[in-house]
């Protein structure tokens, strides 16, 4: 018997007792659409916090001033002095300080105001941050040197205060706690970061005027510095240079806790995609548990077909049919009631992860579903596998059936 | 016929069956050859072990001890995928309750043993051909419950030629058809036998059967029935059934045969009705003619 004719055979089989068939599906129905749900959202978790991590850069090293971790005495903090000389290492491309505060009111001539957060760049940061220019420039060594009221702002805050997104604001003046500043620049539109917090609603305006008149209390201290590592280093290396560079000129003794912390973003980036990856694996086993129970509902199923009929096996025998022949044909027959089940299950899946992402992007949050063929098609492979495996006791028992006996019963 | 080998050749076949701690011996030394072009009546009452008889020669079951040989292949030494194999080469089956798949067709339900076959070569032309040949050329596409049981069992014989056996095996092929129908495919079978030169076996107890085929097989108790058996065998049949109008007639000469000896008139009438019955045989078997007409005298005499 070839395997067209099984399935064929099997199709029939299966539309001709068309409710119990179709309940039957409904096991591996249900558990493979919550499979293919839980991983398509869940992979589409990970992709866009993933992503929006890598946009801090994955050639990048945060240093912050401080220890998360231990206590040290007589912590010092981060100077330009200390990025000056980061900067003059080998591995490094740019080392960009900055100094942020919290949120302040900005307002503009015209009475309208935002809350932003303010922050002390220098020009190396815009490569080290990925920002783009929508109109204008951004600060520049000029700024810098002669300490200038100038400021470069985000889309939401130029439409906060000048009406839209796109307003030619350059030139306009603006107040920080009262100091006027003059707007140089505007930012291209970056999104939302990971947390939640809009990267557009920055001001950046120069360093050296942010610790001399902004932020007079950070003056020459720098409240971070991100650290552009030169290709041909990895940050590894680079991580290392700098941290026996500032132990050097912070005085610690080996063995001490370090002041201060260097973040590598790959580092984050690993260790969120591996906590992502098994909360998604998490959710993918929970739902193949009731890909299980659909299984053992064919196996039931399949049970009660054979003792039913026992008497066209028993036919098919005496016609020359041989234990393989019934074999498969009752493995074909579970395989294909499971497989069907399954392929409309990853429709109802895949309807079902949209459905989610749809509510999720009413609510406020962006998610974008990861659709990955190697889980359809793994899912597909496994509905047959399961209608092969919890067929292997039926199609055993009926291909065991004795011709003589099978004929004899009613 | 003579002494060569049957193309059913048996010797000393045996089958026990064990029930519980009871060992059941439900056939007993059969040993019995059946020619090519023959066609045959397995004969016998209930639990006689006919059914058992025709499970071992058509291959669905093994005997416990004895020499089987089909068509010169010793069967009785094969396995279940050999017998299988032997099954669908050189027998065709027809049942009682016909056994069609329900929800196929006239022509798939005759291509069903193509599908267990080697010879899989126009086998949808060749279930045409059968069902033509059985005169449901015009039904191929009919399932099973849109025709009479007459044509069921007609697609039945169909299905069992196709793949052009050596044998075909009819167990009660007529038990579940009214008289008219059970008489087509009665004379249907019969004319595969005399125009196709098929070996047909029939099992049955109906016998009216046993009187329209030349030879009657008749089990007793799990043995072949001796001579004087199959004599009363075949006469029992006569009696019964070439006197159906004499209603009468009939009662007594079932009280002849279970020997109601102290009722003479009876007797008599009895062996008239056996007497009258017996004009039919030498017709259709010859050679036995004699002992059977033998012996209801002896019996009447006696008494």
């Amino acid at each position: 018997m070839n395997i067209t004719t099984l399935i064929k055979e099997a199709m029939n089989s299966i539309t001709s007792n068309k409710v119990r068939s179709f309940l039957t599906m409904l096991g591996i129905f249900i558990g493979v659409g919550a499979v293919i749900a839980m991983m398509s959202v869940g992979q589409g978790a990970q992709n866009s916090i993933t992503d929006s991590l890598s946009t801090l850069g994955t050639q990048t090293l945060y240093l912050t001033p401080g220890n998360f971790t231990e206590n040290v005495r007589n912590a010092q903090n981060l100077t330009n002095d200390d990025i000056e000389a980061i900067s003059r290492l080998e591995c490094v491309e740019i080392a960009a300080p900055v100094v942020s505060s919290q949120s302040y009111t900005i307002s503009q001539s015209n009475g309208k105001t935002a809350n932003a957060t303010v922050t002390g760049v220098v020009p190396g940061y815009r490569t080290v941050g990925n920002y783009d220019m929508m109109l204008g420039s951004f600060i520049t060594q000029e700024n810098i040197d002669s300490k200038e009221m100038v400021a470069v702002i985000g889309t939401e805050i130029n439409e906060s205060l000048f009406g839209a997104k796109n307003s030619s604001s350059i030139g306009e003046t603006i107040r920080i706690m009262g100091q006027p500043y003059r707007v140089i620049g505007v930012l291209e539109e970056k999104g939302s970061t990971t947390i939640g917090t809009s990267q557009d609603r920055n001001v950046f305006i120069p360093l050296s005027t942010a610790q001399s008149r902004l932020m007079t209390r950070q003056k020459n201290t720098v409240s971070q510095a991100s650290i552009l590592v030169k290709s041909e280093y990895t940050l590894e290396e680079a991580q290392a240079a700098i941290e026996s560079l500032l132990q050097e000129r912070h005085g610690i003794f080996e063995g001490n806790p370090n002041d201060f912390t260097i973040m590598n973003v790959q580092e984050i980036l690993n260790a969120v995609s591996s906590i992502m990856s098994t909360f998604t694996l998490f959710l993918g086993g929970v739902a193949a548990i009731s890909l299980l129970v659909g299984g053992i509902g064919i196996m039931n199923i399949m049970l009660v077909t054979v003792s039913e009929r026992t008497r066209e096996i028993g036919l098919r025998k005496a016609l020359g049919a041989k234990k393989g022949d019934i074999l498969a044909q009752f493995l074909v027959e579970s395989s294909v009631l499971s497989l069907v089940g399954g392929l409309l299950g990853i429709a109802f899946g895949l309807l079902l992860a949209f459905g989610i992402a749809r509510i999720a992007a009413m609510t406020g949050t962006e998610l974008h579903v990861s659709v990955n063929p190697v889980i359809i098609l793994g899912a597909t492979l496994f509905s047959i596998a399961v209608g092969l495996f919890f067929g292997v006791y039926p199609a055993n028992k009926a291909s065991n059936l004795e011709p003589v006996i099978a004929l004899r019963s009613e | 016929m003579g002494d060569d080998i049957g193309v059913i050749h048996t010797e000393h076949i045996k089958k026990y069956y064990i029930m519980g701690d009871v060992e059941v011996r439900a056939l007993n030394d059969i040993t019995l050859d059946i020619y090519k072009g023959e066609l045959a009546a397995i004969m016998g009452p209930s639990g006689s072990g006919k059914s058992t008889l025709m499970n071992i020669l058509g291959c669905l079951d093994r005997p416990t001890s004895g020499i089987y040989k089909l068509g010169g292949e010793l069967v009785s030494e094969m396995n279940d995928s050999q017998l299988a194999d032997v099954r669908n080469r050189k027998i065709g089956f027809v049942f009682q309750s016909f056994n069609l798949l329900p929800r196929s067709t006239a022509l798939e339900n005759v291509m069903l043993p193509t599908l267990y076959s080697k010879n899989k070569r126009n086998a949808k032309q060749r279930a045409i051909d059968a069902l033509e040949m059985v005169g449901l050329g015009s039904r191929l596409n009919h399932k099973p419950k849109e025709m009479s049981g007459g044509q069921q069992q007609r697609v039945a014989i169909a299905r069992a030629l196709i793949n052009d056996p050596e044998i075909i095996m009819a167990d009660e092929p007529t038990g579940n058809l009214d008289s008219k129908s059970g008489k087509e495919i009665m004379e249907l079978l019969i004319r595969l036998n005399k125009e196709q030169g098929k070996t047909i076996i029939l099992v049955t107890h109906d016998p009216k059967i046993g009187k329209q085929v030349p030879r009657v097989i008749s089990v007793f108790d799990g043995m072949l029935g001796s001579e004087e058996e199959q004599a009363e065998l075949k006469r029992w049949t006569d009696v019964n059934y070439s006197k159906l109008d004499g209603l009468k007639n009939d009662k007594a000469a079932l009280a002849d045969d279970h020997a109601a000896d102290n009722i003479p008139a009876a007797a008599e009438t009895g062996t008239e009705g056996a007497v009258a019955g017996l004009a039919n045989v030498p017709e259709t078997e010859p050679k036995q003619s004699e002992p059977v007409s033998e012996t209801p005298e002896g019996e009447t005499e006696e008494e």
